[in-house]
């Protein structure tokens, strides 16, 4: 691999395990790494998987992650070259990229000024207004507060409420019915000064049975900008992404050519460089409603990788250093299927409650056409503090079906002891004959919630379950070879 | 390298055949008056637990026991004679258990017959599982819940060297010999009663229906005319926060137990005696066999060898002196992996078979080898030509080796044991550690027969002497109350009843009830044997 | 107290169950799960955390992880949990008095140091009520329940007695446990 000009080390600022997928390529393209670390993570995988690690802190653990100031002084300070700034925390912050930049230090991101545009829900919305590109009917509340209760309600039900400055399914309402607007309305609104610092609000038309399809940029600085074909994510639960796929399933050449044809469109349009994602509401009936832009890397990347054999982070670096795409549209080829299921703390059974423990036993599934993302190891301990996702599963097969086998195998094998998680839940999602057939929408989860439920274990299963737990258990142990000889091997004889 | 006894039983032969039969016949009349002992009560027995929140005896120690273990219980018949069989099991249970690991003795009394009062049979079967915790050192886990004394025989429980003060005494004996005991207290320890928790190293008493008080409610209104309810004069509170008598309150009977068990789980472990021990095997033999080779008859002879291949490990024996003195079956085996010596009888004890026994018994001394000594005997033989040998010269020998011999010894009644065989083979006096009894044996001073001709005969030459000669039919009504008597005493229900031995068994049994009686055995050192005078 | 084990709300027992002859396999133990007897046998394997778990002739690879009370096992696929059950402190629990209200006295003579809650307030067992002290020393006296507080009878600084009320609580419900099949095999002796 040519090393990359002007760039001998990247400080990636996130957590978990998106520092150690970056910190992949950067080993394989020669490039020294580092991470910032707030002590809660001072141990984890993450940390160790760079070559240098600096320690930042806050008063809460995100807080850390999410302070620029010290994260560019930390990058100064080790003489990083340029910021990977990952998914999440300051990854879509314009600020920081602006910061980054006149700090002198590259950032692996589209420009301050394309984020700014295409980050900004409203604007990105307006902007791609002008562009003709197709768009929910909406309001906002910002043009006229007085009137945002009585222009959402014309714009007809059902309406989400979303947080302008949002992302990740946080700050997001359904509303069925008028009374229920104005209680919707303060919730969106109080999340998304919780997550964002940001209490601008929008409304739009809520499409039934949707599905989110979303097209993979890549824009370079000499003006070329191609698509990586498109992603399915629309296994989702509270807003948030659990299953992803490429190519998306049920979806004719024709359709899938104009999605990727205006996304591509979109971002020439907005100068945009870097790699990008242009989100989409897929109705039932083909139609298809501009979203918004995600102006980074994003958590489903991978399988876009998977059927491009193009990757994205090197990609990414490249173009910060300003070089050329080294391929054209037509060089991208999409072989066979890709699925990811996001492993993730969580209850499915419990409205997916976050669930808390010190891991004890991580073994990933491996195997060919299986690729396991995950930041997690024996010792650490998930708590609330963070996302609950634990690691990511990738499979590629020939085939959607193949794919779909080999991604319920590999749940299946992927051991993750000490704290409650999703994994039987994503598999079952697969095993769904909907799945299968490829009808899915964003609603699948709260539709089929009772086929998905976990079955409660049958009598041989309980059986081996309470025989495992009793003979791995010190105390039953104990009491065991504490009864002396004959009596146990008596057993319970009564004369 | 022993030799596996070969068996010459036929399973196929009429008379095993017979045996079989009869003996399933005494197998089940057993077990119908066992289980009407340990579980038939009247409905308003059981109401009334039930309405006081208590929890049935045997589950109490279902409860307390390690899941998995066994239990083995002594005189599960003890009083069925007795009181109209009122006080079944002698209105207590006891029996040797595993508690957190260690062998312990449960004494348990049961309320649900007559409140657990105490009848003279209560206190001897509490008196023996005391001296059998003094005996094998066993730590003793109480469970009381006795309404005291039954009055109205309170002269048969009371004043004796081994009456009810004997149990306070072996209880203190215990503890000097620094084995604990637990009590739980779960009902009303009134008067004597009072002194098991206070005696004890812990106890644990229930709110509500515990209590323990020198003097009940009643009593004391009479004694000094103070008024005062059961729970202010000695219930849980009183008890655990102002006087100290008991160390902890529980709020179920069911915490009481759970608590008692993490007491025990404190205890330590005995110094067992260290032996030869042995990898355990079945026998080879199945012991179900016994059904068919102990007659319908005691008058038909069988062999012994064929009992000791049912019991012993993989039925391997080495038989001593195989040639002499045949009438007595002497040899070493393993139960359980303990190497023991066994005696037992195959006919009438002769001058060469009782010094045949008298030398084994030594031996076994010499190398520390418990004796199991398994019963069937007649007696020794009479007559001139054996008196003119010394037969009670080679029977003393017998009984005074068999009564100086210093290793732990256990008696199995297998069929028949009267007159000085009795004494010779180990019977109830001679300190065995425990005396086990199949349900068809018999035991009398001589059999019923015989001693409604001696009795017959008696009166025939007193008559005769006045010139009166009696008919046949005066002389069958002489001779018929006689054996109604001799028959119904000799019973080994009435033994039992009578606490003459630590319970019937099952035959099958035998081999499980021997292992924990060797095991507890363990814990004491075996002292240098001592003999008197031999008469040689 | 080792016996006791909780899978999906349900309580089973589970123990040694020798056949009585001590004749199983070598590898081989016997145990009674909820009053069936098994034989079962579970080997260690080459892999942290994983075993070869052996019944009725079936042969399962499984891995297991334990965490205090709570066993994380990974069986066909699937992550259950079993937890390990105190049984006295469960016994304790359901037999401890409930409901009513209960006075927590002073243990001695004293002075209020410190007030932590207010009447009316929910507060959960174990949870700082007030800090007294009395002989130099100060002594936090905590929930010994959930419960709510009806009664703080002084404040800061008031000296009292022993056996003085200094708060009264009211117990609030909690949930109780499900307890799973008894066992059916074994009479009691």
């Amino acid at each position: 691999m040519t090393s990359i000009p002007g760039i001998k080390k990247v400080l990636i600022a996130n957590r978990g395990e998106i520092v150690i997928r970056v910190a992949g390529t950067l080993k394989r393209l020669d490039i020294a790494s580092a991470t910032v670390v707030h002590a809660l993570d001072a141990d984890s995988p993450a940390a160790r998987a760079v070559d240098e690690v600096c320690v930042i802190e806050g008063n809460t653990p995100v807080s850390a992650y999410l302070d620029a100031t010290q994260i560019i002084e930390a990058a100064k300070e080790i003489g990083a070259d340029a910021i990977h700034p990952g998914y999440g925390f300051l990854a879509e912050n314009a600020d920081f990229a602006e910061a980054v930049t006149q700090a002198g230090i590259g950032w692996i991101g589209p420009p301050a000024a394309a984020m700014r545009l295409m980050g900004d829900k409203i604007e990105s919305r307006r902007f791609a207004a002008e562009q003709a590109i197709p768009l929910t009917p909406s309001a906002n509340e910002e043009d006229d507060p007085q009137t945002f209760q009585q222009r959402s309600l014309d714009i007809g039900l059902p309406l989400l409420i979303k947080a302008s400055a949002g992302g990740g399914g946080k700050g997001m309402q359904i509303v069925r019915e008028p009374a229920n607007l104005a209680p919707a309305i303060g919730l969106a609104r109080s999340e998304a000064e919780r997550y964002f610092a940001d209490g601008r609000i929008f409304a739009e038309r809520y499409v039934d049975e949707p599905r989110h399809v979303e097209v993979q940029i890549l824009a370079d600085g000499h003006g070329n900008v191609l698509h990586l074909g498109e992603r399915d994510c629309s296994i989702q639960r509270r807003f948030q992404k659990l299953i992803e796929e490429s190519p998306a399933p049920c979806m004719d050449a024709e359709l899938r050519d104009r999605i990727c044809t205006q996304a591509v469109e979109l971002a020439r349009a907005a100068n945009y460089q870097n790699a990008g994602t242009v989100e989409f509401v897929l109705a039932q009936d083909g139609d298809f409603y501009f979203l918004e832009m995600n102006t980074r890397l994003q958590v489903e990347h991978p399988v876009t990788e998977m059927v491009t054999g193009i990757d994205l982070v090197e990609q990414q670096i490249r173009i910060a250093a300003g070089e050329a795409l080294a391929f054209s549209q037509d060089d991208i080829s999409f072989e066979g299927a890709s699925i990811e299921c996001r492993i993730c703390a969580e209850e499915p059974d419990h409205d997916f409650r976050p669930a808390v423990g010190q891991l004890l036993l991580v073994r990933p599934a491996s195997g060919p056409g299986v690729r396991f993302d995950g930041g997690i190891a024996a010792g650490q301990t998930v708590s609330t503090a963070f996302d609950p996702m634990l690691a990511k599963i990738i499979v590629h097969g020939r085939d959607r079906d193949e794919a779909i086998a080999r991604a319920r195998e590999a749940l299946r094998e992927s051991v993750i002891l000490g704290c409650a998680t999703n994994a039987a839940y994503l598999e079952r999602i697969l095993a769904h004959p909907d799945f299968a057939a490829g009808r899915v929408e964003t609603g699948f989860i709260p539709a089929h919630m009772a086929e998905l439920a976990t079955s409660p274990a049958d009598s041989i299963e309980r059986l081996e379950l309470l025989a495992v737990a009793a003979l791995t258990n010190q105390d039953f142990l104990e009491r065991r070879d504490a009864v002396p000889e004959p009596y146990a091997s008596m057993g319970s004889w009564h004369n | 390298m022993m030799r596996r006894i070969e068996s010459r039983v036929n399973v196929l032969s009429e008379d095993y055949q017979r045996f079989h039969a009869k003996n399933i016949e005494r197998l089940s009349e057993f077990h119908r008056r066992q289980d009407d002992a340990r579980f038939e009560r009247p409905q308003r027995d059981h109401d009334r637990l039930a309405h006081h929140g208590k929890i049935f005896v045997r589950e109490r120690i279902k409860l307390l026991l390690d899941p998995g273990t066994p239990f083995l219980e002594f005189s599960s018949l003890a009083a069925n004679s007795e009181y109209d069989g009122d006080s079944k099991g002698a209105s207590v249970v006891t029996g040797i258990g595993i508690v957190s690991g260690r062998e312990v003795i449960i004494r348990a009394d049961d309320p649900s017959i007559k409140g657990g009062a105490w009848y003279p049979l209560t206190v001897k079967k509490n008196v023996r599982c005391l001296d059998i915790a003094i005996e094998n050192r066993l730590p003793v886990v109480h469970i009381c819940d006795s309404a005291g004394g039954f009055l109205p025989l309170q002269s048969e429980l009371f004043a004796d060297q081994v009456s009810a003060g004997r149990i306070f005494r072996n209880q203190a004996i215990l503890s000097k010999m620094g084995v604990p005991q637990l009590s739980l207290v779960f009902g009303q320890c009134t008067a004597g009663g009072a002194y098991i928790p206070a005696l004890s190293d812990y106890a644990v008493i229930l709110r509500g229906n515990g209590g323990i008080f020198l003097g009940g409610p009643p009593l004391v209104k009479a004694a000094t005319g103070e008024i005062v309810d059961a729970d202010t004069l000695g219930g849980a509170d009183v008890h655990t926060q102002v006087s100290g008598v008991a160390d902890y309150a529980a709020n179920s009977e069911e915490e009481a137990i759970l608590l008692g068990r993490e007491i025990v789980s404190f205890w330590k472990r005995p110094d067992k005696i260290k032996k030869d021990r042995r990898k355990p095997e079945a026998p080879f033999y199945d012991p179900k066999e016994l059904y068919g080779i102990i007659p319908d008859d005691i008058k038909i002879q069988f062999d012994m060898r064929e009992v000791i291949a049912r019991i012993v490990d993989g039925s391997y024996f080495h038989e001593y002196q195989p040639d002499y003195g045949k009438t007595l079956i002497c040899g070493y085996s393993y139960i359980w992996g303990h190497r023991v010596g066994i005696i037992g009888n195959n006919g009438v004890l002769f001058n060469d078979s009782s010094l045949k026994g008298a030398h084994f018994i030594e031996l076994c001394n010499q190398n520390r080898t418990p004796i199991v000594f398994l019963q069937n005997i007649t007696g020794f033989m009479v007559g001139r030509e054996y008196e003119a040998r010394g037969i009670c010269k080679d029977g003393a020998k017998f009984i005074m080796a068999q009564a100086g011999s210093a290793v732990p010894k256990f008696t199995v009644m297998v069929n028949g044991s009267f007159g000085a065989g009795n004494y010779g083979m180990c019977g109830r006096a001679y300190d065995g550690r425990f005396v086990f009894s199949w349900p068809n044996h018999q035991i009398g001073i001589m059999g019923a027969e015989q001693a409604a001709n001696v009795l017959a005969d008696v009166k025939v030459r007193q008559l005769e002497r006045a010139g009166t000669t009696l008919t046949d039919t005066e002389i069958e009504e002489i001779r018929l109350p006689v054996i109604e008597s001799f028959e119904r005493e000799s019973n080994a229900y009435y033994a039992t009843s009578q606490i003459w031995d630590d319970g019937i068994i099952d035959p099958v049994d035998t081999r499980n009830t021997l292992g924990i009686a060797l095991s507890v055995a363990e814990n004491v050192p075996i002292e240098e044997p001592r003999y008197g005078v031999m008469r040689l | 107290m080792g016996y006791d084990f909780e899978l999906e709300n349900r309580t089973s027992v589970v123990h040694p169950a020798s056949d009585g002859c001590g004749n199983a396999g070598p590898n081989i133990v016997a145990l009674s799960i909820d009053g069936v007897r098994t034989e079962v046998s579970l080997t260690p394997g080459r892999l942290e955390g994983e075993f070869i778990l052996e019944v009725d002739g079936r042969s399962e690879r499984v891995f297991a992880a334990t965490d205090g009370d709570n066993h994380f096992i990974h069986l066909r696929g699937r992550t259950l949990q079993v937890a390990a059950i105190n049984a006295l402190e469960r016994a304790q629990q359901a037999a401890a008095p409930t409901g009513g209200d209960e006075a927590l006295r002073a243990p001695m003579p004293g002075v209020v140091v410190g007030v932590s809650v207010e009447e009316g307030a929910e507060v959960e067992t174990g949870q700082l009520l007030l800090t007294i002290e009395s002989m130099k020393l100060q002594t936090a006296i905590v929930a010994p329940f959930h419960g709510r507080v009806a009664e703080i009878s002084l404040e800061a600084g008031a000296n009292f007695e022993q056996d003085t009320v200094l708060v009264r609580l009211e117990a609030i419900e909690t949930t109780t446990h499900e307890h799973g099949n008894d066992s059916t095999e074994e009479k009691s002796p």
